[in-house]
């Protein structure tokens, strides 16, 4: 007798991971709460893998705000970053990023204006540089539109019941006149570089939960009772600035993340984690999600992560959602792969801003 | 002096301005469109492009001149008065429709071809606020945006001007080339009014608006006088004048007055007579008498 005979199967490693193939696995026995897919009104933000979240809840049929659609006289195919996430922030890598740009929205601090005039002679904001490639014609109407980007925001909060938010990064570049910081460092895609203003910052555990708990507590503020899904990217560090190799970093930097949602899960009622991390980048997968870059996720991934969501997660769930394939499927499936994968990674396009880093000089 | 006039519906104030006309159209129909002005009777009856009306004699300003004038109605089945072809190479090529050919071969001693082509082109943007809350910045009309509006980027509407400028640009051009000693003014239509509501004639707007309710009056101004900026400088590249509205037309405000107007985008005789004089003061030739 001792106090884990009593325990349900999953407490155990070698019960909850012993079944026939990968999407048997029960990946999520305890959710705080289940989202009604007919009712809950989901937004979401975060890194790259938080877009693969929004396509597959929309394909679902999930209810998804967006509080920032795209204007009828701005033609479908201007690069000014609609539909990607709920509002037009593009991708939160760091959760100081969504700290900074909630205590915008919410006026705990001015709006940051760090503007660049490229080549083209386009103004583009430094804070949303992917999310908005086009740029505008003024600096002027890209301050404006910050402005109305903060109060869509904001209206955001008020129109969602779930806030699913995918921690991606602990490293970034601040500006330290402007004390902000940025998605990308400025000169990868535009702007310009200047050491004298830009600062490499990587933050540990303590600043990433200080900033987890502000911004929960400022979504609170706006909305009493929404319910926060925090997930972790299992996507890895295309590069990193510290001094070590891109795989430590990665595998610290989700550590930290990893173990702040935990602790944020722990402290808040009102906030859950969704295990897509672990389901991808745990062991029991053996790297069979991830792409022939090692860094990437596949299609496959994504689909089992969704699927997992929609089978654990919800009520009034889809009734067809995609399972991974059997073991020879999977293996014919690798065998395909130089096409295959081709084929799936240009359906898999989505706006990283990180990649750029692969091409940069840093 | 020879003038040409050609135009579409934006013409009539200013052939009504010259006198009597319609009876050179052979018929006279007199059937009345539901939301326009008399002036707008029989508009879809005859296929008015086909015919080129002469008024020989007319009082423009401080010249007397003799006008030939080619006024296409909306039931005309050449509307557009020009075409465009692409190569395989993808270059455009630009050509009259056959209409605009037999118009301009009536102009060929004309001094002045005046072009009211067109002209309610931006009436959809301008008048129903069918669209979500949206502003943009037009430098000649500075102010804040509306509050809690869309701010949209100049590129944007910049390019449905484009749009539609440039089809006037294309027609007024084609007109240089087939009638190289003759000038082109092309005259802008009346702006915006500020206040529609007690206007009689709503030209077919009428369920639009009681629907959508009327756009801003200051963003159909923006709308408006960017519109001009656009054409004004296409027109241009061309050596086209662009006519603006005579400034006594328009109020303190920039909106067209409403007693010179003739339904919701059109403008009257009496306007069609300032018009006149604004032209005949901007032509650059010794009067010929």
């Amino acid at each position: 007798m001792n106090p884990y005979g009593a325990l349900p199967p999953q407490n155990h490693w070698k019960k909850q991971l012993d079944a026939a193939d990968l999407a048997a696995i029960d990946y999520d026995p305890a959710p705080k709460w289940k989202f009604d897919l007919g009712a809950d009104r989901f937004a979401t933000a975060g890194s790259c893998f938080a877009q693969h979240f929004a396509r597959e809840l929309r394909k679902a049929g999930g209810l998804y705000v967006e509080s920032e659609p795209r204007h009828p006289l701005i033609p479908e195919t201007a690069g000014h970053g609609y539909g990607l996430f709920s509002a037009r922030y593009g991708n939160i890598y760091t959760v100081r990023q969504l700290r900074e740009l909630l205590e915008q929205a919410f006026g705990a601090r001015p709006c940051v204006e760090d503007v660049f005039r490229d080549k083209t002679g386009r103004w583009i904001d430094l804070l949303r540089m992917r999310a908005i490639p086009d740029g505008f014609s003024s600096r002027e109407e890209c301050l404006l539109d910050r402005q109305y980007h903060l109060g869509r925001v904001r209206a955001l909060f008020e129109m969602c019941d779930v806030f699913v938010f995918t921690l991606g990064l602990t490293e970034c570049w601040e500006n330290t006149e402007l004390g902000a910081c940025y998605p990308i460092c400025p000169g990868v895609i535009d702007g310009a570089f200047r050491p004298e203003a830009h600062r490499f910052v990587n933050s540990g555990y303590e600043e990433c939960l200080r900033d987890m708990q502000r911004s929960i507590e400022l979504i609170r503020q706006a909305n009493p009772n929404i319910r926060i899904l925090l997930t972790v990217s299992p996507v890895m560090l295309v590069a990193t600035y510290e001094a070590r190799g891109a795989l430590q970093s990665s595998i610290a930097s989700k550590a930290i993340l990893r173990a702040v949602a935990d602790r944020c899960v722990r402290d808040y009622d009102c906030v859950d984690y969704f295990p897509s991390y672990d389901i991808i980048a745990g062991p029991q997968s053996a790297g069979r999600f991830y792409q022939d870059d090692r860094r990437d996720v596949t299609q496959e991934g994504v689909e089992l992560v969704m699927g997992v969501f929609f089978g654990t997660r919800c009520i009034n769930r889809p009734t067809v959602f995609a399972t991974p394939k059997s073991g020879a499927e999977a293996e014919a499936a690798q065998n395909r792969k130089p096409a295959v994968q081709r084929a799936i990674a240009k359906a898999m396009q989505v706006e990283c801003d990180e990649i750029l880093l692969g091409h940069a000089e840093v | 002096m020879r003038i040409g006039l050609i135009g579409h519906s934006h013409s009539v104030c200013l052939m009504d301005a010259l006198g009597k006309w319609r009876d050179q159209l052979g018929e006279t129909p007199r059937r009345k469109r539901d939301g326009y002005a008399d002036a707008y009777g029989g508009w879809d009856e005859i296929d008015t492009s086909k015919i080129l009306i002469r008024l020989p004699g007319r009082r423009i300003g401080r010249f007397t001149a003799d006008l030939v004038c080619a006024v296409i109605f909306g039931g005309s089945d050449d509307y557009e008065l020009v075409g465009a072809s692409v190569g395989t190479d993808k270059s455009v090529t630009i050509f009259p429709t056959e209409t605009l050919a037999k118009i301009c071969a009536g102009f060929a001693d004309c001094d002045l071809i005046v072009s009211v082509v067109f002209g309610n082109e931006l009436a959809p943007h301008i008048w129903t606020d069918d669209l979500p809350a949206y502003d943009f910045i037009e430098e000649s009309l500075p102010g804040p945006l509306r509050p809690g509006a869309q701010p949209i980027d100049r590129r944007y509407i910049g390019s449905i001007l484009h749009e539609y400028a440039s089809r006037v640009q294309a027609t007024c051009l084609m007109m240089r080339r087939l009638c190289p000693r003759a000038g082109i003014a092309h005259v802008m239509p009346p702006p915006p009014l500020e206040d529609p509501s007690r206007l009689k004639f709503l030209e077919g707007f009428d369920d639009a608006i009681a629907k959508a309710g009327l756009l801003d009056a200051r963003l159909r101004q923006r709308w408006y006088r960017a519109y001009a900026a656009k054409l004004k400088a296409l027109l241009y590249q061309g050596g086209i004048a662009l006519v603006p509205p005579p400034p006594a037309a328009v109020d303190g405000k920039g909106f067209f007055r409403e007693y010179l107007s003739n339904g919701l985008t059109h403008g009257n005789a009496t306007y069609g007579g300032m018009v006149w004089e604004s032209v005949a003061a901007n032509i650059n030739v010794t009067p010929v008498q």
